[in-house]
């Protein structure tokens, strides 16, 4: 598979910088949940700093980024009419902590929205997300805002909280995160053939994979400046508030370390009681589905080679049909099943994954002891994307024609199923598969919220609502 | 080996009644519901049964529709109902037409209501075929067994031969492999070319069809439909509550007819389905869904409706989705004869490409499934079958090659 050019044709200037870039050179975030307690002045505040929202026209080097995100009940306090609610997607209108949504993603036991830090009522306005380049300056950035937002009373900070990428990019459990990424069709990145997805999975206004254009909000009632907003694409007539813009997903994820490494540790003892260390790794690798150094278990079966690998050219169907070297199980085949899914052909599985592909933007967090990952992605139709990948591969106790395994990392089984005490972590070995029996959850959900994340211009024109 | 056999009834509501009905049947149980008014479980021989009503339009009344996919025949099937569940049966039944009265109730006036409504299925489909439900529930349990007899002896094996021969030797000897009486279902090829012969030869009218589809039909629509985020919330959302709680789930369409050519293709179209399903669809996957346990096309209110009734496993979209992704051209084919489908294109194209469009619309035919009842909750169709070709390759693969033991082995 070839690295191919990728044309820029976008319009970058007018999308937030976050969809296409992962600030690699600004380590440090922050997640800001604002409540609007003024509609009129926390519009004011966007519009006169508008110019800080940084885009995806990436020319200078910035030291300090803004991202704005907007729940439904902070563009209703922002002033937008209850007309133009109805072009919204319904996970978006809902939010995600209703009960068929908590059903489908696992949210239930230890991941209950009861016990989150947001998200449980559906009801988050804004998240503001910040950009630094040390961990002095991000602090300093949200003491500025918060002091802004004091003295002018347009917002108010109900959560906040540091993430920051590690100088390895490794996350807690020690595994290089963020490698497979899509590549937005149209952004002149270049990347690996199968990685470079029709513009439309990730931005609103332009085709999907299916060659269609996804769901985007309309003014169905007009107000405000509409000349700052692009037509409807599909020819409807309607001025189009989505285009160049998306839908976040964020979830806080607790990440229990010492009891991941404790459990790896266990289940790979020399028969003396004595720990062993490379088969430790290994197990860990397995249920990965790479190395800690980033390496896929694809090219290096046997052991880690070390170093900082970031190569994401790979497929299963030829050097791994049958999940000998990546276990079908695997987080990494799970998620993003590439050329190998079900039995279909290279090519109808790379059509069908490409449908599912959502673009990652975490970064880890270390506070009050508790370590986790800000999960946070972009994706045009959350259902079909997110929701699709967490509902039907994660938590998928049979996908791949498994018996009875969920991801390791980050599944959760289906609440009533009575099996759930015999599941396990199957690794395909010959003769026989191997059988790890795990039902411990690694991870655990601690917030989760669906935002619209607009564009430049659609910002410009909710301020003039 | 045992044949699976489609049930159907419909039973018209009287109006008044509707409102009365749809409360009792909500009441009455889901495959979670512990307390249901219809007890399948005490019939062994249920895969998966539904009541749904077929809601009242201005053309249209409203009409009861049980549907059940059994082992055994109809006749067999409703004395089951009668014998298991006739207080369940009266506290439905008593809304619908020509249902005796509470005095001249008894087995034999409750079969014969029963019989006398029974509807014929013309396309359904096996994901499994000639299984019974006590043939998937011994092949789960026996294939749990053969993984844990693996997980403690696999240090011993250094070879697939020597791992395949002590698989073998467990199962030919374990008890649960004494019912052998089931045969794999195998695809006919003959008859398939026979299929084809017969699509050829009438081509022509095939192309004229479409052609008629095009002109008199196709050209007529509005190019937009709604898509998934524009159908009602409400419908969507009471929809949505009742999916997912297990593996599998439930779909219930009810889609009203387009009359004269389309009507024709339509039932030619069925017919093509049905033979396909029955001769080559036949090992677990319908045009590369692997995913459908149980699904029919049948007509109701004479024709001038007909409903889709599916059991599968996973959610909504992902079933959808799975299908347009594998025959897209085949929905199309169907579901252009429904009012209200996305646009077609020479009967083949368009329609459900437009996926967003098509999901709305599946949405929008879809009725509430009140009553579901599934025997095997928690397996999906996919392992039925992996299970089943273990237990037959294992016990009838005499002399397997170095390259099937590996495929047998795989599946455990």
């Amino acid at each position: 598979m070839a690295i191919i050019q990728n044309k820029k044709t976008l319009n970058l200037q007018d999308i937030q910088g976050m969809v296409t870039l992962g600030y690699s050179e600004l380590p440090y975030t922050a997640y800001l949940i604002l409540h609007i307690s003024n509609g009129i002045k926390a519009k004011k505040w966007i519009a006169k700093n508008i110019n800080l929202i940084d885009t995806a026209n990436h020319l200078e080097k910035k030291s300090r980024t803004i991202h704005l995100a907007f729940g439904k009940y902070g563009l209703q306090a922002l002033g937008l009419h209850s007309d133009n609610f109805q072009g919204f997607p319904f996970p978006f209108l809902e939010g995600i902590s209703t009960p068929n949504r908590s059903r489908i993603l696992g949210d239930y036991g230890i991941n209950h929205s009861d016990n989150w830090r947001f998200g449980a009522h559906n009801d988050e306005h804004v998240l503001m997300v910040l950009h630094a380049e040390s961990a002095e300056d991000i602090k300093a950035f949200i003491n500025e805002l918060k002091e802004e937002f004091s003295g002018d009373k347009s917002f108010v900070v109900n959560f906040e909280s540091i993430g920051f990428n590690q100088p390895d990019n490794k996350e807690h459990f020690g595994f290089h995160d963020g490698i497979s990424q899509p590549v937005v069709k149209g952004s002149g990145k270049s990347g690996p053939e199968n990685d470079i997805i029709e513009t439309g999975e990730f931005i609103l206004g332009y085709k999907n994979e299916h060659q269609q254009y996804p769901d985007s909000p309309k003014i169905y009632h007009p107000q405000g400046n509409m000349d700052l907003l692009h037509d409807d694409p599909k020819g409807s007539g309607l001025k189009d508030l989505g285009v160049n813009g998306t839908f976040l997903v964020y979830r806080q994820m607790e990440q229990h370390v010492e009891k991941f490494w404790n459990f790896m540790e266990e289940q790979t003892k020399n028969s003396d009681g004595s720990i062993n260390e490379d088969e430790k790794i290994k197990l860990a690798a397995k249920c990965v589905g790479r190395w800690p150094s980033g390496a896929s278990l694809v090219n290096y079966p046997d052991s880690d080679p070390g170093g900082d690998m970031i190569n994401d050219d790979f497929g299963y169907a030829d050097k791994d049909p049958d999940g000998l070297r990546c276990p079908f199980g695997s987080h990494l085949r799970r998620n993003n099943p590439r050329d190998a899914h079900r039995n279909y052909s290279k090519q109808q599985s790379l059509k069908i994954t490409k449908q599912h592909r959502i673009m990652r933007r975490g970064r880890i967090y270390d506070e009050n002891g508790e370590k986790g990952l800000h999960f946070l992605c972009f994706n045009t139709n959350i259902e079909l994307q997110f929701e699709f990948i967490q509902h039907l591969w994660s938590n998928n106790n049979q996908m791949f024609e498994l018996t009875n395994d969920v991801d390791v990392l980050i599944g959760v089984p289906q609440e009533n199923n009575p099996h759930n005490n015999k599941r396990k972590f199957t690794i395909q070995s010959e003769p026989t598969n191997k059988y790890i029996q795990t039902i411990d959850q690694f991870t655990s959900i601690k917030g989760g919220a669906y935002f619209f994340f607009p564009s430049i211009s659609a910002l410009k024109y909710l301020t003039t609502l | 080996m045992k044949t699976q056999t489609a049930v159907f009834l419909q039973m018209r509501i009287q109006s008044e009644y509707v409102d009365l009905l749809e409360n009792t049947l909500k009441s009455a149980g889901n495959p979670l519901h512990p307390d249901s008014i219809f007890p399948f479980e005490k019939i062994s021989t249920v895969h998966f049964a539904r009541w749904i009503i077929a809601p009242a339009t201005q053309k249209f009344h409203a009409s009861l529709i049980y549907s059940g996919n059994v082992d055994g025949t109809e006749k067999e099937h409703l004395e089951d109902l009668v014998d298991h569940m006739s207080d369940g049966l009266d506290q439905i039944l008593q809304y619908c037409i020509g249902y005796p009265h509470k005095e001249d109730r008894n087995r034999e006036s409750r079969l014969q209501y029963l019989m006398k409504n029974l509807g014929k299925t013309p396309t359904f489909y096996v994901g499994a075929p000639n299984r019974s439900v006590e043939q998937i529930k011994i092949e789960a349990e026996l294939h749990e067994e053969i993984q844990s007899f693996v997980q403690k002896n696999s240090m011993d094996w250094k070879t697939q031969k020597e791992a395949y021969s002590a698989v073998q030797q467990f199962v030919r000897e374990h008890p649960k492999s004494k019912n052998t009486d089931f045969g794999m279902p195998k695809k006919n090829g003959f008859k398939m070319i026979l299929l084809l012969l017969l699509l050829a030869i009438l081509l022509p009218f095939i192309l004229i069809g479409i052609l008629g589809i095009f002109l008199f039909y196709e050209l007529r629509l509005k190019p937009y439909g709604k898509t998934i985020s524009e159908v009602d919330e409400h419908h969507v959302r009471a929809m949505k509550d009742q999916e997912d709680f297990i593996y599998q789930n439930a779909l219930s369409q009810v889609f009203e007819t387009k009359p004269g050519l389309r009507k024709i293709m339509l039932k030619f179209i069925l017919w093509v389905t049905n033979y396909a399903a029955k001769n080559w669809y036949v090992e677990g996957s319908l045009m590369g869904t692997p995913t459908i346990h149980f699904a029919r096309w049948v007509f109701i209110d004479n024709g001038k409706r007909f409903v889709f009734f599916s059991n599968f496993d996973g959610s909504y979209d992902g079933y959808l989705g799975d299908f347009v992704n594998n025959n897209g051209w085949g929905l199309n084919a169907i579901y252009g004869a429904a009012y209200g489908y996305p646009r077609t294109f020479f009967m083949f194209g368009g329609g459900s490409y437009n996926v967003l469009e098509f999901l709305g619309w599946g949405r929008q035919t879809q009725v509430s499934t009140p009553v579901w009842y599934s025997a095997y909750p928690w397996y999906g169709l996919p392992q039925i079958v992996k299970r089943s070709l273990l237990r037959d390759e294992l016990l009838n693969n005499t002399n397997p090659s170095e390259e099937e033991m590996k495929k047998t082995l795989n599946r455990i």
